[in-house]
């Protein structure tokens, strides 16, 4: 996974998103440069002066405290807004994995329904397709071609790979693949904004994975 | 056959691109059922437990991965046990304990995706409940180093991995006995000091 994708916001200046250039990742702001060297370490190069080596645990503190996923996203105290360039797949049906003639267990098929633009605004999530990209919406009800949800409906918020998997009832899943955008930093809002949704009704959130546990504030 | 073959071959790899080293290999039993609790660092646990551990394991792999025909058909033979992580899987929990059952080991990520930067993640309470219904050993093993190798942030290039020839330590604990935990009240009354075990654990095994 591309280093971007982990530093989704400048850990020196706080600008939001870096740019990408050949592995490296890029601050637009500052001019700062974020790469891999030997052995896990970032090698921070700043556009004036020598550079400088960091690990990941102390970038992403500083991404933390400059943040997270919210500054800059926010429309309100309560309300985060941001909005990607997603390809969308939607769950449709499973592989049986089979060995020696046992069923092992199953995959999950993704079927593609296009690009479009994911946002999250408020407490919901939705899916709008670019014009002309959806395949087959029209033919089941027009669920291919957009999507919407409130927040409250999501059981789990995870990463696979470059994509966000979101589940909803019923283990429903729902796949964005960000086209533009680090898949952590959705997963880190997503989870922020649920996290703010049942603080509202005076629960935390315990575990997002598999699924969403809430606890009791008292 | 195939299964001794592709680790001929990737012992060879792994050996010409870094320093393995094995540690508390007599903590894997020659026979009998365990579960292997693993730390995931990078790409590269698995395949360096395939490669390297003692005795054949299955290990519980994101279903993701066998989304391909290629590899549905290539991961079983390597002993990959498919898990939709999006969800409670109770397949693949049958399976595991089915697998257990026969005596088999079974390696398990119990924070269920790779760290970012390389620190231990909360363990999910799904994957220590099964650990406490199968009642049978629990191994922890680290891989010291695949994060220095490979992190979840670094491109993966496979003729570029480990030239820097880095070592990796793949350490193996001490079993940890939970005893069985039949009725779900019982597993949920030890879960939260299995799951202080297993952390500190693994803090130890995955320690540099």
């Amino acid at each position: 996974m591309p280093i971007h994708h982990m530093l989704y916001r400048c850990p020196r200046c706080g600008h939001d998103p870096l740019d990408s250039h050949r592995g490296r990742a890029k601050c637009s702001s500052c001019g700062t440069q974020f790469e891999q060297g030997r052995g896990a370490v970032i090698i921070i190069r700043p556009p004036d002066g020598p550079p400088e080596q960091s690990t990941a645990s102390n970038l992403l503190a500083d991404v933390e405290r400059l943040g997270g996923p919210a500054l800059g996203a926010q429309l309100g105290e309560r309300s985060l807004f941001r909005e990607a360039r997603i390809a969308f797949g939607r769950a449709e049906g499973h592989g049986v994995i089979r060995w020696r003639g046992e069923v092992l267990g199953f995959s999950e098929r993704i079927s593609w329904k296009g690009r479009g633009t994911v946002r999250l605004e408020g407490e919901g999530l939705t899916f709008e397709p670019d014009q002309g990209t959806g395949r087959g919406g029209s033919r089941q009800g027009g669920l291919d071609q957009s999507f919407s949800c409130p927040l409250g409906d999501i059981r789990g918020v995870q990463i696979s790979s470059r994509a966000l998997q979101i589940t909803l009832d019923g283990g429903r899943l729902y796949q964005f693949e960000f086209l533009d955008d680090s898949p952590n930093r959705w997963e880190d809002l997503v989870c922020l904004a649920l996290t703010r949704l049942y603080a509202r009704t005076g629960q935390c959130i315990t575990e997002f994975k598999p699924r969403i546990i809430l606890e009791s504030v008292r | 056959m195939l299964y001794r073959v592709l680790r001929r071959t990737m012992r060879s790899y792994f050996r010409a691109r870094m320093k393995i080293y094995c540690e508390g290999e007599e903590n894997i039993p020659n026979e009998g059922p365990f579960f292997l609790v693993l730390g995931h660092q990078s790409h590269l646990d698995s395949l360096l437990l395939h490669t390297f551990c003692p005795r054949f394991m299955f290990t519980l792999t994101k279903s993701s991965v066998f989304r391909t025909r290629f590899m549905a058909w290539l991961a079983p033979r390597v002993g990959a046990v498919p898990t939709r992580r999006f969800q409670i899987d109770p397949q693949a929990v049958r399976v595991a304990l089915r697998l257990v059952e026969r005596g088999e080991g079974v390696g398990i990520f119990p924070e269920g995706e790779r760290s970012w930067d390389g620190s231990l993640q909360p363990l999910r309470r799904g994957t220590i409940k099964l650990l406490l219904k199968a009642g049978v050993p629990v191994i922890p093993c680290g891989m010291v180093g695949t994060y220095r190798v490979l992190p979840r942030w670094g491109h993966m290039n496979w003729f570029k991995v480990g030239l820097g020839r880095e070592p990796v330590i793949i350490r193996y604990g001490e079993p940890i006995q939970f005893g069985r935990h039949d009725d779900r009240a019982s597993r949920e009354r030890a879960r939260p000091e299995a799951t202080i075990r297993i952390e500190v654990a693994l803090q130890a095994v995955m320690a540099q």
